[in-house]
C-alpha cells in the first residue's frame, strides 16, 4: 500500500504568476485601477523609508514601525487624492478605490518580498480575523473565477484586496516592494498568492551613492596688507 | 572740547532701539527735554550728558564729533523682512551699518584690502546670472569652499548683525561704491551660507534697484533666493548627481558636499522639478518634524571672515586690537565685538552668555560614584 503524505489544501503548491516588467506591470497596474502606477507607489514606499528615520533615543523597533505607519498614511492620501475610500476594519487601515472593486492593505514581507525566487514571500507579522477574511473571500472569487477582477467589475460583487508588501533589507539597505493578491492563510500567515506584481526596490545606502566630485575650489586667500607708514 | 554734536545723541537712541520718551523716563528728564537736545536748542547738562553716555553704551566723545554719521536710506538696503520690522528695528540696523562703514574706513586707513570687482548681471535670470557670475570667477561647478572668503576676496566687505538685531535677516548695501553684506550669525553655519550667496545675488543683479533707491519687492526676495540655490548649487552638477532615491538620508549626504542646509538642498531638486511634487511636500514635513528647520543636523562648521582675522591678527602684533579701534572711532568696544560676532576667532559679546550655546569642546567628564 502507498504511502500518502497529507498537506494542508492551502499549501497545494499554487506558484503565482509573476509580473515583473515594465510596460506588463504599468498595464496591470492600470487594469487594476487607472490611478494605480508604479511611480505611485514608489512615492508611498520612499515616503516610508523617511519614516525610518529615529534617533537614538528611539525603541529599537521604531524605524519599523514608522515606517509602516509612514506607508499607509502615504498611499492613503496619494490615493484619496484620486476619491479612493479611507476606511478601517477592526483597527486594520484599508484604501478602497471608488466603485469598492479594489481595496490595498499594506504589510511588511518576508526577505522574499520583491524578488522572483522559487519561495513566495509570506507577510511579517501575524495576522488574525480580517486578513484571514479577506484572504478567504478572494482565494473564493479566484477559485470561481480565474479573472476575478473583470468578474467583480462586470457584476459588482465583492471586493479584491491586494497588499503593498514590502521588506527592509538591513544587508543591502534596500527596501523590495510588490503588490500581491493573496489568496492562502495558514498559521496566521499569508502563504499563497494569485498574482504578484514586482515592482522593484528602492536604495536607502548612502555608502554605495558616490557623488561625482567636480575639480575642488581653491578656497580663496583675501588679501591684507598694512599700509606703509601707518602704524 | 567743543560743543555736543545733537545728531550724535539722536543717532546713539536710535542705535539703542529707545524712544525719546523710553530714553527721557531712563534719564529723569521730560521729553520736550530730549527733543531740545537732539535739535540742537539746548544741550545736556555734564550730569545729563554723563547718564547718556551711561545709558546708551556710547563714550562721551562720540557726542562732540562734529563729523555725522554716515546715513542709509531705506531702500538701498536690501531688507528680507523688511514689512516685518518695525521703523526702530530699521533705523537700529541702519546705525550698526553705519558704525560698520566707520570700522571699515578705520581699516581701509590702515590696510590695503581687495577691491570690489562686482559684475552687472541685471539682465540675466537668476540660474544664467549664477551660472555667468561662477564662470568669471573661475569656479567651475564645483562647491564654493567658503562663502565669506570668497566675498571678502571679491571686495565685499562682511560684518555680522549686531546682537540687538537678531531678528533681522542678512542685508547688504552700497556705500561709498563699496558693496557690504551683514550677515545674521546667529543662525545656521548653512543658512548664513545660503544668505551670504543671496546678498551676493542682490549686489549682482539688483545693482541698479539699490543704487537708484527704488523700492524692493518680493519678487527680488525669490530671484535672490533663487540665485543664492544656483550659486551655491549649479544646475548641472545637481542634475548629474542626483541621488537613487530623495529620501532624507541622501539628502544629508548631498548637503554636506555642497555646504547647504538639508532644506536648501530639498528645495533645489524640487526648483529643477527632479523630484515630484508629493515627494518634495514629504520631504519638508519631515524635514520640519524632526526640527531640522531651527537646528540643522550634522551642521558643518561655521565660516569665519579672512579679513577681519587678518587684520586683528596684524594689530594684535603690534599690540593693537579691537580696543584700538573702539577708542579710535569714540565707539565701545561692544560694537566691534557685535560687528564682528561670530566672525572671528575670538567672539565676545555682552550680556550674551545664554543667547547661544557654544559647543564645549571639551565637555566635563562624569564619572558614577
Amino acid at each position: 500500500m502507498p504511502n500518502f503524505v497529507l498537506t494542508p489544501s492551502n499549501l497545494v503548491t499554487h506558484k503565482s504568476t509573476i509580473i515583473n516588467t515594465l510596460p506588463e506591470l504599468q498595464a496591470r497596474l492600470n487594469s487594476l485601477h487607472p490611478v494605480l502606477s508604479l511611480t505611485l507607489l514608489r512615492e508611498a514606499i520612499t515616503s516610508g523609508l523617511n519614516g525610518r528615520e529615529v534617533s537614538h533615543a528611539s525603541a529599537p523597533t521604531a524605524a519599523g514601525v514608522q515606517q509602516w505607519l509612514k506607508t499607509v498614511e502615504s498611499l492613503r492620501t496619494l490615493l484619496a487624492t484620486a476619491k479612493w475610500h479611507i476606511h478601517q476594519h477592526q483597527n486594520s487601515p484599508f484604501i478602497t478605490s471608488p466603485n469598492r472593486d479594489i481595496s490595498i492593505v499594506v504589510m511588511t514581507g518576508s526577505s522574499e518580498t520583491g524578488k522572483d525566487d522559487i519561495d513566495d514571500p509570506v507577510n511579517q507579522a501575524e495576522k488574525g480575523a480580517v486578513t484571514e477574511s479577506f484572504v478567504e473571500r478572494n482565494s473564493q472569487l479566484e477559485l470561481f473565477n480565474q479573472n476575478s477582477l473583470s468578474l467583480i467589475k462586470s457584476n459588482k460583487q465583492g471586493t479584491q484586496v491586494w497588499v503593498l508588501l514590502y521588506h527592509y533589507d538591513k544587508m543591502k539597505n534596500e527596501v523590495r516592494f510588490e503588490l500581491s493578491f493573496p489568496i492562502g492563510f495558514h498559521k496566521k500567515k499569508i502563504t499563497n498568492w494569485g498574482e504578484r506584481l514586482i515592482l522593484g526596490s528602492i536604495p536607502n545606502n548612502t555608502n554605495d551613492f558616490k557623488i561625482l566630485q567636480d575639480e575642488s575650489n581653491i578656497p580663496p586667500s583675501v588679501e591684507v596688507e598694512p599700509k606703509t607708514g601707518v602704524f | 572740547m567743543s560743543e555736543i554734536n545733537p545728531k550724535r545723541i539722536t543717532f546713539a537712541r536710535i542705535r539703542r532701539r529707545l524712544t525719546k520718551a523710553q530714553l527721557a523716563k531712563e534719564l529723569g528728564i521730560t521729553s520736550r527735554s530730549l527733543t531740545n537736545y537732539e535739535n540742537g536748542v539746548t544741550a545736556p547738562n555734564p550730569e545729563t550728558l554723563e547718564k547718556i553716555t551711561k545709558l546708551l553704551n556710547f563714550p562721551q566723545q562720540f557726542f562732540f564729533l562734529d563729523e555725522n554719521m554716515p546715513e542709509l536710506r531705506e531702500h538701498t538696503v536690501s531688507f528680507r523682512k523688511l514689512s516685518k520690522m518695525t521703523d526702530a528695528m530699521k533705523a537700529c540696523t541702519f546705525a550698526t551699518a553705519a558704525i560698520a562703514f566707520n570700522v571699515n574706513q578705520w581699516i581701509e586707513d590702515r590696510f590695503k584690502l581687495p577691491v570690489s570687482e562686482l559684475p552687472d548681471l541685471s539682465d540675466l535670470d537668476p540660474e544664467d546670472a549664477a551660472a555667468t557670475l561662477r564662470r568669471a570667477w573661475g569656479l567651475g561647478s564645483a562647491p564654493i569652499p567658503n562663502m565669506i572668503h570668497l566675498l571678502e576676496s571679491k571686495g565685499i566687505r562682511v560684518f555680522s548683525l549686531a546682537e540687538e538685531t537678531r531678528d533681522v535677516d542678512a542685508f547688504c548695501t552700497w556705500h561709498e561704491a563699496k558693496p557690504f553684506i551683514f550677515l545674521n550669525t546667529m543662525k545656521s553655519a548653512e543658512r548664513s551660507r545660503f544668505d551670504a550667496a543671496h546678498e551676493l545675488g542682490h549686489l549682482v543683479r539688483d545693482l541698479y534697484t539699490m543704487q537708484h533707491g527704488k523700492a524692493h519687492g518680493p519678487e527680488m526676495e525669490r530671484q535672490a533666493d533663487a540665485f543664492a540655490a544656483a550659486f551655491l548649487m549649479p544646475q548641472e552638477s545637481v542634475k548629474v548627481n542626483q541621488p537613487p532615491a530623495f529620501t532624507l538620508k541622501y539628502l544629508m549626504k548631498l548637503k554636506h558636499y555642497w555646504g547647504v542646509s538639508l532644506a536648501a538642498m530639498a528645495y533645489r531638486f524640487n526648483s529643477l522639478k527632479l523630484i515630484s511634487e508629493w515627494n518634495y511636500r514629504n520631504l519638508c514635513i519631515e524635514i520640519a518634524k524632526s526640527g531640522y528647520r531651527t537646528n540643522e543636523p550634522e551642521p558643518m562648521e561655521r565660516e569665519i571672515s579672512q579679513l577681519m582675522t587678518k587684520v586683528l591678527d596684524i594689530l594684535h602684533s603690534r599690540n593693537q586690537g579691537r580696543r584700538e579701534i573702539a577708542n579710535s572711532l569714540s565707539i565701545s568696544i561692544d560694537e566691534i565685538n557685535a560687528l564682528t560676532f561670530q566672525l572671528t576667532r575670538l567672539s565676545v559679546i555682552p550680556g550674551s552668555a545664554s543667547a547661544r550655546s557654544i559647543p564645549e569642546k571639551n565637555p566635563p567628564k562624569l564619572r558614577v560614584i
